[in-house]
């Protein structure tokens, strides 16, 4: 990357499998959780991000990278001359693109997404999630997440008038 | 910087610690929650879940939190964990339903938000139409915080509205195909003020799917049960636990219809159409006096007019005007689904 400024400080992230990855620093602040490190001067050469892989960490960084306000992935202030709500729009067609992952990989999103703190990852990667959880029947909902009725039929019954109660 | 142990590094152990953490606190809820009923073969098994692979307990009241309520309410049903999540880390299970006041003539609704309290009454929502027949406006149902309103006069069958006083949304139901011939009152010529379509519909939720619906039985309409309470009525409250009923009230005096606006544990009575009283079964020991307490399984016997703990004067007493229902706030957004 031949624009990028002398001055940008970078910041070197660690994947548990051994993977480093060279960020921007402002794009490694997107994730409140490594912000809070830098500002707590804990972050002078490299960060290891605990139980996330590199496959799941570069799809992390390649967010944020997105997302980082008014530089856009090539380091150029792209963003001056876009109209906000053309930007706006974009993002948002980039993050449809993003999130057609399979359902494990988004979970592990969701899961990084809250370990590191992003919380426009956390909403895109959660919603799926979401809609399933309000739009679908129990039994939908425990096959999308692969658990079981653990309930005893007479402790079923007892939360479905617990429910109701607070139904009327 | 951050010290790079080789531990740590091989494996996800960062992502089951958490919830391996919930698990055990969760065993130990639950057994004091169900006292020992039943053997439970769950815990004992070792096979994770997906979810429980992905979704640390911080995860889980993340997503639980941007539920709608009554979603939210439902996913208590999905397994144990969920449950203890919804119950411990969320503010769900704490917001209790308060009485609604309807004023039938002015359609106007009031909510009382404390009812030991005299001054905790205030305006909820009021009609919008400006210049009509206010009366024509009648609640037909409340469920969850939302207001199912029928509008007797705007056509055949009433026009229904469903609307959540705390966000303002508004969502009008499409009309009934079949109005016309099925309802009404065969005796009137058109339909008037007189006309009351609001008393063939109900407005309900339904658990398992987390839809509300709005049902109409035109053959109860000239058939509409009237309590009056001249007469001593009981109230009957099915037990949670040992599924047995129990007398909890004992009603001698008019009470405003549907009497029970507090799960069971409060009723509201009138005096002179305006003046509500709040009857309360835990309330026992402050107002002991009051309420004449059953012998044996400790029934409040409401008996005398000035019984209970005012609640609120309405003022302007002419009739019957009001009716109550039960109202708890929510944020939830409306669609038709």
């Amino acid at each position: 990357m031949a624009t990028r400024e002398a001055g940008k400080k970078m910041i070197m992230l660690k994947s548990p499998d051994g993977m480093e990855f060279e960020v921007e620093e402002a794009v490694a602040m997107e994730s409140q959780t490594i912000r809070k490190m830098i500002e707590d001067d804990c972050a002078d050469t490299a960060i290891l991000i605990p139980n996330i892989n590199s496959k799941i960490l570069s799809r992390v960084i390649e967010y944020c990278n997105k997302h980082v306000p008014t530089t856009g992935a090539t380091g150029a202030a792209a963003s001056d001359t876009v109209a906000p709500a053309a930007l706006a729009e974009d993002l948002k067609i980039w993050d449809a693109e993003f999130i057609k992952v399979n359902r494990a990989t988004r979970f592990d999103l969701i899961q990084a997404a809250s370990y590191l703190n992003i919380k426009g990852l956390l909403d895109l990667t959660s919603q799926t999630t979401i809609d399933t959880i309000s739009d679908n029947s129990l039994e939908e909902i425990r096959s999308f997440l692969s658990t079981k009725n653990d309930y005893l039929p007479e402790e079923e019954q007892t939360i479905r008038r617990e429910n109701q109660w607070a139904f009327q | 910087m951050i010290k790079t142990s080789p531990q740590t590094s091989v494996t996800k152990p960062g992502s089951d610690e958490p919830f391996a953490r919930f698990k055990r606190h969760d065993r130990a809820t639950t057994r004091k929650a169900s006292m020992g009923e039943g053997k439970r073969s769950n815990w004992e098994s070792t096979e994770t879940t997906a979810m429980e692979r992905y979704f640390s307990t911080d995860v889980l009241v993340d997503i639980l939190q941007r539920l709608p309520p009554s979603s939210r309410r439902r996913a208590r049903l999905v397994c144990q964990v969920w449950r203890d999540v919804v119950d411990e880390r969320t503010t769900e299970m704490q917001s209790r339903a308060k009485p609604l006041l309807w004023h039938t003539g002015n359609a106007v609704a009031y909510v009382v938000d404390d009812p030991s309290s005299a001054r905790s009454c205030r305006q909820l929502w009021r009609s919008a139409a400006k210049g009509r027949n206010s009366e024509a406006v009648q609640l037909v149902g409340t469920c969850n915080g939302l207001l199912c309103l029928c509008d007797d006069e705007e056509r055949a069958g009433g026009a229904l509205t469903v609307v959540n006083p705390a966000t303002g949304a508004k969502l009008p139901i499409p009309p009934l195909p079949c109005a016309g011939p099925l309802v009404g009152r065969q005796t009137t010529e058109k339909w008037s003020k007189e006309e009351a379509w609001h008393e063939a519909y109900c407005f309900a939720y339904h658990p398992t799917t987390g839809k509300h619906k709005v049902v109409h039985v035109p053959c109860s309409y000239e058939r509409v049960c009237e309590f009056r309470g001249h007469a001593s009525a009981q109230a009957w409250v099915l037990e949670e636990e040992g599924q047995r009923w129990s007398r909890r009230y004992i009603l001698e005096q008019r009470v405003p219809l549907p009497h029970f606006a507090y799960a069971g544990e409060c009723i509201l009575t009138v005096r002179n159409g305006a003046s509500f009283y709040a009857h309360r079964r835990k309330d026992a020991a402050s107002s002991g006096r009051r309420l004449r307490r059953d012998e044996d399984n400790g029934v409040v016997r409401v008996g005398h007019e000035d019984e209970g703990r005012l609640v609120v004067n309405m003022g302007g007493y002419v009739g019957d005007y009001y009716r109550t229902f039960a109202y708890a706030k929510t944020m939830e957004p409306l669609q038709i689904g």
